[in-house]
């Protein structure tokens, strides 16, 4: 079943100048994107810094204002609500932060933290905010008595720990993993990856997992869409785009992943030239005369790419 | 899941527990002395003034009486008598206690009014951050003093009241200008971000979360200006524009001497007044500064 | 960057215009008017008066005379003044001069005061003399200047005799001989003198953050590492840079200074446009009050204007703000 539905989702920011500082131009940092979550799946955004993949997601949970397309979710489009209607389907979409440090305000007791949304949508008594908070502690492995401390007195990877439990307190049904780990050194990246599995297995919830890492990302996802200047350039599981990439784009991101192993190291340089060749050569006919990607074509049952 | 447990318990680190705002600043106060030599000799003064003021008899001061005019000290009058035979020390004692109440409600109604326009001004950004900014730039561009006196002389019924307000027209700018840039650093942060998808109302984003963590640049920013809204009080007041005769405010004394005689020859009138404001504006200043100290060493701390 | 300061200035027009209105309503509240004077005159009739507030357009609504006042601001006329019974411009004329000369003394010796002060604390932190300037900026910081003034006064003026207690120049001597300039110079140096040991800390403290900041930046490394004399160090490199934005805040320093006017010529009994101002308000001859206000707000916004755009040229950031 679908959860979540991004249909043509635009985000423009105006760019101001000229004398009178009116707008001038936008940055089209989103600029038409369709793809769908299935319940209990997860789906990666890949792409470089600046594509636009936090962009969409700080989008589905009106952290940014939609431009143009709608926002399906359980066939409810979120696009043109306002800031406090939004506030009942918040409860069912969370999000996890990129940064574990600032996004954790430093002058509240964990417990506040983490009681933040249980206290924006239910009421409860003092001990039963306690118990369901010290359950959630224990779900993302934090003893009982980090409640009454404060986010500097543990590391990235345990911080990023109670920003999950307060993305889960609410229950939701989606959550918006904006490079969850990305801030953290690379021995705690692998815990907090498999604990968001656990989790998802646990509370069935559906994730949209952003991030630059290929690996990460497919480690984590089942499906996959690669994201460049805003536009889609390629989207399928996560195999098909690995074994099989179409768009110039994504087989120059496959190609950069390093490979640990000593022995394939020569055949990777050699893939490495070619698909750059390939990239020089060809890289007029993937991308239309303004350099924007074509609209998403199918090319098998799940694989679709942006070709002309 | 297993790994992850022991790991949580090997890997934290048993650190201070962060206290809040105050007992911060408290803490670094306590370690500097002269703030804190400050601080007390304001309090044992501040407190001595209120209560000598209310078991004062008011009227009595008032009293002109022509048969002892411009006593220097003595016995009877510690610090001698004014122009109408009054005795100096009284209104020394009225005039600290008028001035700093003064001073302390227009810098907390400043306070309220920065804090208020400088919140929304960071926090919305936008048009709203536009006009707020607009408006403030050109408050800031009058000459204040001379308006200040202008709305003092034009004011159709002069009270206290309104000379409050008179002042913190052209007084919570400045404050409001701080405010909202610090809040536009302080909203780029996640936290805040993270706030907004927890379903948190905005006002509530902005009093709990975005509110504590710039609380320490506000209490700097609030002591240093009661000391300078001390100095300004007295100064509108010496040139005649300040607090009406009713209200006598330790510019009144220093007003006295306008007249050359008085300033030459009988210097009891004015100068315990003048040094006064010096003590008062200074301690206040010390604390203020060893505050400031605090709260920037905190900042770079992290 | 011409396009900065054309747009700078495209910001003071309704800026000026807003200030203009102000000072017209204010004004208008204020007690009396042209005919004031003669209404007082019993032998005139009201029937008379009225026939006289409507000739001079008194009756007239707002816009219309606040048109005609405006337009008369712009050629110069501010009215008359009620109790000097000449021209206003007249009035402010006699003592812009002063007022002018008595905040250029005290601008220069400001800053002749804050260089010394802040290259000397700045590239010896920590030490004595640094110690030294940093108290003196907290007193002076703490002081408030009118009672700095009253104790200057008091001390260099009335006990030690020094200097003149007030006016701004001897009426003992003629005027464009030598000895008058001298005069004139005797009258404004305490007042200026008392002003400039108060609001030189800013600027103090600013140049020893500057230098401070300065003196560990890349290039003043890579000056010493190339065998550049220290002396020369700070001349060449750490002061040029530090002292630009200094300048910059001529502009805003001049604002202060209009500010400042009323309290210190009111203090030393100096004939300037400040004590005009106060002995206007008590006089109640508002013409004069207006248009000091409006002249001086006048000042401030090209104060402003003037530091907006040096700081825009020393820091490009600025413009794209």
């Amino acid at each position: 079943m679908v959860l979540l539905k991004i249909e043509d989702l635009k985000v423009h920011f105006p760019i101001r100048g000229g004398f009178f500082r009116t707008v001038v131009d936008y940055v089209r940092a989103v600029d038409g994107i369709t793809f769908e979550l299935s319940e209990g799946e997860t789906y990666g955004l890949v792409g470089e810094s600046g594509s636009g993949k936090s962009t969409t997601g700080k989008a589905v949970v009106k952290l940014n204002d939609v431009t143009s397309g709608r926002i399906l979710f359980e066939g409810q489009d979120l696009s043109k609500l306002s800031f406090g209607q939004m506030k009942p389907y918040r409860k069912d979409i969370q999000m996890i932060f990129q940064d574990p440090y600032s996004s954790l305000n430093p002058k509240k007791r964990v417990v506040d933290i983490i009681a933040e949304p249980l206290r924006n949508y239910e009421r409860l008594s003092v001990g039963e905010e306690k118990k369901i908070i010290q359950n959630y502690l224990d779900k993302v492995g934090l003893s009982p008595d980090s409640m009454y401390k404060y986010p500097h007195e543990f590391s990235g990877g345990q911080r990023q720990r109670i920003g999950i439990a307060r993305a889960l307190t609410l229950k939701p049904k989606l959550i918006i993993a904006d490079e969850p780990v990305s801030a953290l050194d690379v021995s705690v990246q692998a815990q907090v990856l498999n604990f968001l599995q656990d989790l998802q297995k646990e509370f069935k919830i559906t994730y949209l997992f952003i991030g630059h890492d290929l690996s990460v990302i497919r480690h984590m996802c089942d499906r996959m869409g690669v994201m460049y200047r805003g536009r889609l350039v390629e989207e399928g599981t996560s195999d098909e785009i690995y074994e099989n990439p179409q768009h110039i784009y994504t087989k120059r991101l496959i190609a950069a992943i390093p490979d640990l192993n000593p022995e394939s190291r020569e055949k990777k340089t050699h893939l490495r030239k070619r698909v750059e060749n390939e990239y020089k050569q060809y890289r007029s006919k993937y991308f239309d005369d303004k350099g924007r990607a074509y609209d998403l074509k199918l090319i098998s049952d799940t694989h679709r790419v942006a070709l002309p | 899941m297993l790994e992850i447990k022991v790991e949580s318990m090997t890997n934290v680190q048993p650190v201070e527990v962060s206290p809040s705002g105050f007992k911060i600043i408290w803490g670094e106060l306590k370690k500097d002395r002269l703030a804190l030599g400050s601080l007390y000799f304001l309090l044992i003064l501040l407190v001595s003034v209120y209560i000598a003021s209310f078991m004062m008899d008011q009227k009595a001061l008032a009293r002109v009486d022509i048969f002892s005019i411009y006593l220097p000290p003595s016995d009877t009058n510690l610090l001698g008598t004014d122009y109408a035979g009054r005795d100096v020390l009284g209104q020394l004692i009225f005039g600290t206690s008028n001035s700093f109440t003064i001073s302390l409600c227009i810098t907390s109604l400043t306070a309220f009014i920065g804090l208020c326009a400088g919140l929304i001004a960071g926090y919305f950004g936008g048009f709203v951050d536009h006009v707020i900014m607009r408006v403030i730039d050109f408050i800031m561009s009058l000459p204040s003093t001379m308006m200040i006196i202008v709305f003092v002389t034009v004011v159709p019924k002069f009270t206290v009241i309104n000379f409050i307000f008179i002042m913190s027209i052209f007084l919570w700018t400045g404050k409001a200008r701080l405010i909202r840039s610090k809040t536009l650093a302080e909203r780029e942060l996640e936290y805040v971000q993270a706030s907004q998808t927890l379903g948190t109302p905005h006002w509530k984003t902005i009093l709990s979360h975005i509110l504590p963590n710039i609380s320490s640049i506000i209490i700097v920013n609030f002591t240093l200006n009661l000391a300078g809204n001390i100095g300004l009080e007295t100064a509108l007041t010496f040139l005649g524009f300040g607090l009406p005769e009713s209200t006598p405010s330790l510019g009144t004394l220093i007003s006295y001497a306008s007249n050359p005689d008085v300033l030459e020859n009988k210097w009891w009138i004015w100068l315990p007044a003048a040094a006064m404001i010096l003590v008062l504006m200074l301690s206040i200043n010390f604390i203020g500064q060893a505050l400031k100290r605090a709260a920037d060493a905190r900042q770079r701390r992290g | 960057m011409w396009k900065f300061i054309l747009r700078r200035f495209l910001v003071m027009i309704p800026q000026l215009f807003l200030l203009s209105l102000i000072v017209f309503a204010l004004a208008k509240q204020m007690p009396g008017d042209a005919l004031t004077g003669i209404s007082m005159d019993p032998r005139i009739s009201p029937e008379r008066i009225e026939e006289l507030r409507e000739k001079a357009g008194l009756n007239d609504p707002w816009y219309e005379q606040y048109g005609r006042w405006i337009s008369g601001i712009v050629h110069g006329d501010f009215g008359t003044s009620y109790t000097h019974k000449i021209p206003v411009s007249e009035v402010i004329a006699e003592r812009i001069w002063n007022t002018v000369f008595l905040a250029l003394i005290t601008l220069i010796l400001t800053y002749l005061l804050a260089i010394p002060m802040g290259v000397l604390s700045g590239r010896y932190n920590e030490t004595w003399i640094d110690k030294v300037v940093t108290g003196y900026n907290y007193l002076g910081f703490a002081t408030p200047i009118f009672i700095f003034a009253l104790i200057m006064l008091f001390v260099f003026g009335f006990s030690f005799e020094w200097f003149p207690t007030g006016g701004s120049v001897s009426s003992k001597v003629d005027a464009r001989t030598f000895a008058y300039y001298l005069s004139k110079f005797h009258h404004v140096i305490l007042p200026a003198f008392s002003t400039a040991l108060i609001t030189t800390v800013g600027t103090v403290q600013y140049l020893r953050n500057e230098i401070i900041d300065n003196k560990f930046k890349e290039y003043t490394r890579t000056a010493r590492s190339k065998g550049i004399p220290d002396n020369k160090v700070y001349t060449r490199h750490i002061l040029r840079n530090s002292l630009l934005p200094i300048a910059a805040f001529l502009g805003y320093e001049i604002t202060g200074l209009v500010g400042g006017t009323v309290i210190i010529e009111t203090i030393f009994s100096y004939p300037g446009v400040g004590q005009l101002f106060v002995s206007s308000i008590g006089l109640r001859d508002f013409s004069v009050v207006t248009a000091i206000v409006m002249m001086l707000g006048f000042a401030t916004l090209l104060g402003t204007l003037l530091s907006d755009i040096i700081l825009s040229m020393v820091d490009p950031r600025i413009r794209i703000e």
